[in-house]
């Protein structure tokens, strides 16, 4: 037995060391199924799937550069004189944290570009996750089977944010500081455990000593890890359930038209990798972000004008400056209002968002899958609500930088601020309406299309003497993506009393239901789409125009 | 800075985030407060710099108007009138430290606030 397997083996040679170590490999880890059934899986491709790679690798990039910094950070209160080579902050008091990162920015080699990279990473995968989310909230990508994918992303927009916050408070400096004193008055405001809870984060009164430490390992560790857990498990649902592709020709809901994992979309993707990696470092080369050495070492008693947080918190920033100053007291005790309701604000609009997906289903009573998304103008309602709850937000970040837009463009703040504070309810319903109409407007224009044929721009006389504009025809595929789309009917309750005319108990919530269902697929809602007889009794027989 | 602090003392930034403070001169006819014309020296009058909002040391003063403007929030105090909130976020007053001039010419705190400083909390009343 032995002599004939080594005649074999001698006969066709040894196998070449690569295909060994694959053997061996596979041997362990069987990775050849899993190659077989994985390699050649297709992803569909258009432009607006790449927000999110935007996000994953801005996430890669923080993490590698994250752990570079902790190398010299030191997340310490603790109070020294400064004398390194930095002139204008020798033999000023700072604590440890602020004097590790003017090291960092100095002293450390490629340390002030990695810091940078690091904070203009932060910001872009903010703005990255938030367009990514809106991609997928107005393509309806969100619908049945993805709606836990979709929370999984909005967990981490959130937790983002709060990653960021932690971070940007590290290095103790003036700004940061101030933010923390911030958030010392958020937890004063809450009603009867504030105080405890301030004492219990800071370890005593603000400042104390110890929150920098404690902020440090949630910042690095905590965070980031609950974070890369679910970054991880929302990439195997996406790779489980299957992109969703755009309407077209040939897609249907049972299959995925698109290029091949290997070689062409691991390609792209790695190509598009540094493309996104050399944009931040660009970036980071050219433009100073967060310059502690100007800004200087935290003390309670000194501030800056000008003051502004990242992007990400303009919207909780805007909601605090324009709240007018409520203040109740009675029986001994003050309920800050002023504060409060700001900050629970800010977890409830965000979370509006991030539970929609829930609600549409309720109202829609839709529990079938979607693998096909919806062009935005084909769901009026949920476009236009999208539409409102980006005007609140982007009204906010107006509120957030109040001070900027009255010194820049010359205005008084006290009228901003009322401007934003009226914006803040007015806005979103005119959003709303707007949009709604604009919907409509575009899902009329597309059935005019299919009807009636494209304007070419030719103008035609005809042997009597009238002018004419030829339309031509639309082409299949363009006829198809125009009127895939389905128009369910609204939910109805049925009637109110049973056939004996007993009256039918109906719930409230019912009743509530119908109405929402009403708004998004009733009458004056939904444009009707050429039906297959209209279509042929425009097109057959007579020219028309 | 209160009596016997220092910026050594390891207590140092917990203290000065409360016991900030800022020093005015109005013209006595111009303050419209009558405690604090009271508690003030020949128009000179001290206000806690620690907005009652959330906090931030307040420190744009505009002399004509006698207003200060906190630049977090934009809250705005009327420093001629008790240290009102005109404007802005903030839900209380500045608290006010009592003057006088000692014996020398110095100014000293006739005691410490009489009520608490910084932005509001449950236990406040
Ligand atoms: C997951 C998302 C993360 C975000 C959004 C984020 C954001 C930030 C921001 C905005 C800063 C302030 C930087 C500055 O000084 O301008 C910061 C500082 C810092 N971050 Fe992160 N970070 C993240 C993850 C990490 C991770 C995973 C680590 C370490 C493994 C890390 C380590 C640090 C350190 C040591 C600092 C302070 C050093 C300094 O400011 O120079 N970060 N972070
Ligand atoms: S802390 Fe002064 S206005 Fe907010």
């Amino acid at each position: 037995m032995s002599t004939t397997s080594d005649g074999a083996a001698q006969r066709r040679g040894k196998a070449p060391a690569g295909e060994r170590v694959a053997d061996w490999a596979d041997g362990r880890l069987g990775i050849y199924s899993l190659a077989k059934a994985n390699m050649r899986k297709i992803f569909p491709d258009h432009w607006s799937f790449m927000l999110g790679e935007v996000c994953l690798y801005s996430f890669i990039i923080i993490i590698l550069t994250g752990v570079y910094l902790t190398l010299f950070f030191h997340p310490s209160m603790a109070e020294v004189t400064y004398e390194g080579p930095y002139v204008p902050m020798q033999g000023v008091r700072m604590s440890e944290a602020f004097q590790s990162t003017l090291d960092i920015s100095f002293e450390v080699r490629g340390g002030l570009l990695i810091r940078q990279i690091h904070h203009w990473a932060a910001l872009v995968f903010l703005a990255g996750m938030f367009t990514h989310m809106m991609r997928v909230f107005f393509t309806g990508a969100f619908r049945k089977p993805r709606e836990i994918n979709w929370l999984f992303g909005f967990l981490l927009f959130f937790l983002g944010m709060l990653t960021g916050f932690t971070g940007y408070s590290l290095p103790d400096d003036l700004l940061s500081g101030t933010g923390l004193r911030f958030i010392e008055g958020v937890f004063l405001s809450i009603p009867v455990v504030g105080t405890y809870i301030s004492m219990f984060v800071f370890g005593g009164e603000f400042p104390g000593t110890d929150l920098i430490a404690r902020l440090y390992p949630v910042h690095v560790l905590l965070l980031p890890g609950i974070m890369l857990g679910l970054l991880v498990a929302h990439l195997i649902l996406v790779f489980y359930h299957k992109h969703t592709q755009y309407p077209g020709a040939g897609k249907t809901e049972k299959n995925v038209v698109g290029m091949p994992l290997l070689p062409v979309y691991m390609a792209k993707a790695g190509g598009f990798f540094f493309l996104v990696f050399g944009v931040i470092a660009a970036l980071s080369a050219i433009a100073t972000i967060n310059p502690i050495w100007t800004i200087g070492p935290y003390r309670p008693d000194q501030v800056s004008t000008g003051a502004q947080p990242d992007w990400y918190m303009g919207f909780a920033e805007g909601l605090v400056r324009v709240m007018p100053g409520w203040e109740i007291t009675a029986w001994g005790h003050t309920l800050v209002l002023g504060v409060f309701i700001p900050i629970v604000l800010f977890p409830l609009v965000l979370f509006a968002i991030g539970l929609y997906p829930f609600i549409e289903s309720w109202i829609t009573g839709d529990k079938r899958e979607h693998h096909i998304l919806d062009r935005p103008r084909n769901a009026p309602t949920r476009t236009a609500f999208g539409v409102a709850w980006m005007t609140a937000y982007f009204v906010m970040l107006v509120g957030g930088g109040n001070d900027l837009w009255a010194t820049h463009f010359h205005l008084s703040i006290n009228s901003i601020t009322w401007f934003v504070r009226i914006a803040f309810f007015v806005g979103p319903v005119l959003a709303f309406i707007a949009t709604k109409r604009i919907c409509l407007g575009l899902q009329r224009r597309d059935k005019d299309k299919v009807l009636h044929g494209r304007e070419t721009g030719i103008i035609k006389r005809l042997p009597h003497g009238e002018f004419i504009e030829v339309h031509e025809p639309l082409a299949q595929e363009q006829l198809h993506t125009l009127t895939q789309h389905e128009q369910p009917e609204p939910y109805e309750i049925g009637p109110e009393v049973d056939e004996n005319g007993v009256k039918r108990k109906i719930k409230r919530s019912q009743k509530l239901r119908s109405k929402l269902s009403k708004g998004y697929y009733g009458e004056n809602n939904v444009i009707p789409k050429p039906t297959r007889e209209e279509y042929h009794e425009i097109t057959s027989g007579h020219g028309h125009h | 800075m209160p009596e016997g602090m220092s910026e050594e003392q390891h207590d140092f930034q917990t203290e000065i985030a409360k016991a900030a403070l800022m020093l005015v001169r109005l013209q006595p006819e111009n303050i419209k407060d009558k405690r604090e014309l009271d508690w003030s020296h020949e128009g000179i009058v001290a206000f806690s710099k620690i907005c009652t909002h959330v906090g931030c040391p307040i420190n744009l003063y505009e002399q004509q108007t006698h207003h200060v403007l906190c630049p977090c929030h934009q809250s705005t105090f009327d420093l001629s009138d008790g240290g009102r909130v005109i404007f802005g976020p903030a839900g209380h007053a500045l608290p006010q430290l009592r003057i006088r001039a000692n014996d020398q010419g110095y100014l000293e705190a006739m005691g410490d606030f009489s009520e608490p400083v910084g932005p509001a909390y449950w236990e406040r009343g």
